[in-house]
């Protein structure tokens, strides 16, 4: 029987986490938290010790890249990968430096999904 | 000959300008609407896939007309940021007490810090207008500023002024003069959030439509939007 990888979510936009939770779940995932910034998600993530979270990077508040860092420190068996809208020459450096997977939003949940089974499972 | 040579260098280079600002332009307008459009497209298929879900279909539902509406608010936005009349709002002039209107617009974002009002005054325009352009202002108060975020208002000889003072997330003095400029966006705010760069550039066209202006300066540690207004 395959896991149940339980997912935190992370992003200011209320809808992109209600779309993300549904998608996700459709897709056999259990979606254990939403954060609406970078500092609920690290807070969230040491209580709820998920097996991977999904990271929006521009958010007021904490932002992604500032909370990357602090989420490998706190969880450093969670699987992390940064969502985001666009990404930008800043951001794919960033991201590559930081050795986090990096994949654009998209209607089309299969990807995301396919990662993160490939990060957890590996 | 000595002319020609500067004349073709000249225009080169205002060709890469002109090109940098269109990719630039395309660039933050493709940020923009990327998470709304895309959100949309999930919310539809979600829709279509779940028929027997009543519960999700009224989420989805919900989220299909708030992002259907930002996508229209976008648009909106970059016609008049674009000085395209066609999308200035058409109504009556009337009188509208900014100090009630700016408290109503910062209760619907449920921000923790709460909104110093003092003073008060009317101003006489196309309520659409007014309305707009006072959102605008404290939009960026709202998303942009670490701090209190305050409003003045004061009525004096035939006009309103509203000084919207907020507290931190400042743009570098090099960047004051841009702020209104369509598509700027300073380096504290494309760290902090997305944005096309073009809510005070839609407020000042609004302020001027309606006789009115938005001046933005900056002293010590607080930014401030003035809006003044026909009264």
């Amino acid at each position: 029987m395959m896991k149940v990888i339980r997912v935190v979510v992370v992003d200011d936009e209320r809808d992109v986490r209600t779309l993300l939770r549904l998608q996700l779940e459709s897709a056999g995932f259990s979606v254990v938290g939403e954060a609406a910034d970078g500092a609920e998600a690290i807070t969230m993530c040491k209580d709820l010790e998920p097996d991977a979270a999904v990271v929006d990077l521009l958010m007021p508040g904490t932002t992604g890249f500032e909370a990357i860092p602090e989420l490998r420190r706190t969880n450093p068996t969670m699987a992390i990968v940064a969502y985001t809208a666009v990404a930008g020459d800043f951001v794919r450096a960033e991201m590559a430096r930081l050795r986090i997977p990096l994949l654009l939003k998209s209607g089309d949940p299969s990807t995301l999904a396919l990662k993160l089974r490939e990060l957890v499972e590996d | 000959m000595s002319g020609a040579p500067r004349l073709g260098f000249a225009l080169v280079r205002t060709e890469a300008e002109l090109d940098a600002i269109r990719r630039r332009v395309v660039n933050v307008v493709g940020h923009a609407l990327r998470t709304p459009v895309t959100t949309l497209c999930g919310m539809a298929d979600e829709l279509a896939r779940r028929a027997d879900d009543p519960e999700a279909r009224a989420v989805l539902a919900d989220g299909v007309r708030r992002n259907a509406r930002i996508v229209e608010q976008l648009l909106d936005d970059l016609l008049l940021a674009s000085d395209v009349s066609t999308a200035l709002p058409v109504a009556e002039s009337a009188d509208i007490d900014l100090a009630a209107r700016a408290r109503d617009v910062w209760d619907g974002y449920g921000d923790a810090r709460s909104l110093a009002i003092t003073g008060e005054g009317r101003a006489h325009a196309a309520p659409p207008v007014v309305e707009g352009a006072l959102t605008k202002l404290l939009d960026n108060a709202h998303r942009y500023s670490d701090g209190a975020v305050a409003v003045a208002v004061h009525a004096d000889n035939g006009r309103v002024v509203a000084e919207i003072t907020s507290v931190g997330g400042l743009p570098s003095e090099a960047e004051i003069p841009l702020c209104t400029e369509a598509f700027f966006r300073g380096e504290h705010a494309v760290m902090r959030c997305p944005g096309l760069g073009i809510g005070l550039t839609v407020a000042r066209a609004l302020a001027q439509h309606a006789g009115g202006d938005v001046v933005i300066t900056v002293t010590g540690d607080r930014f401030i939007a003035t809006l003044d207004l026909p009264s």
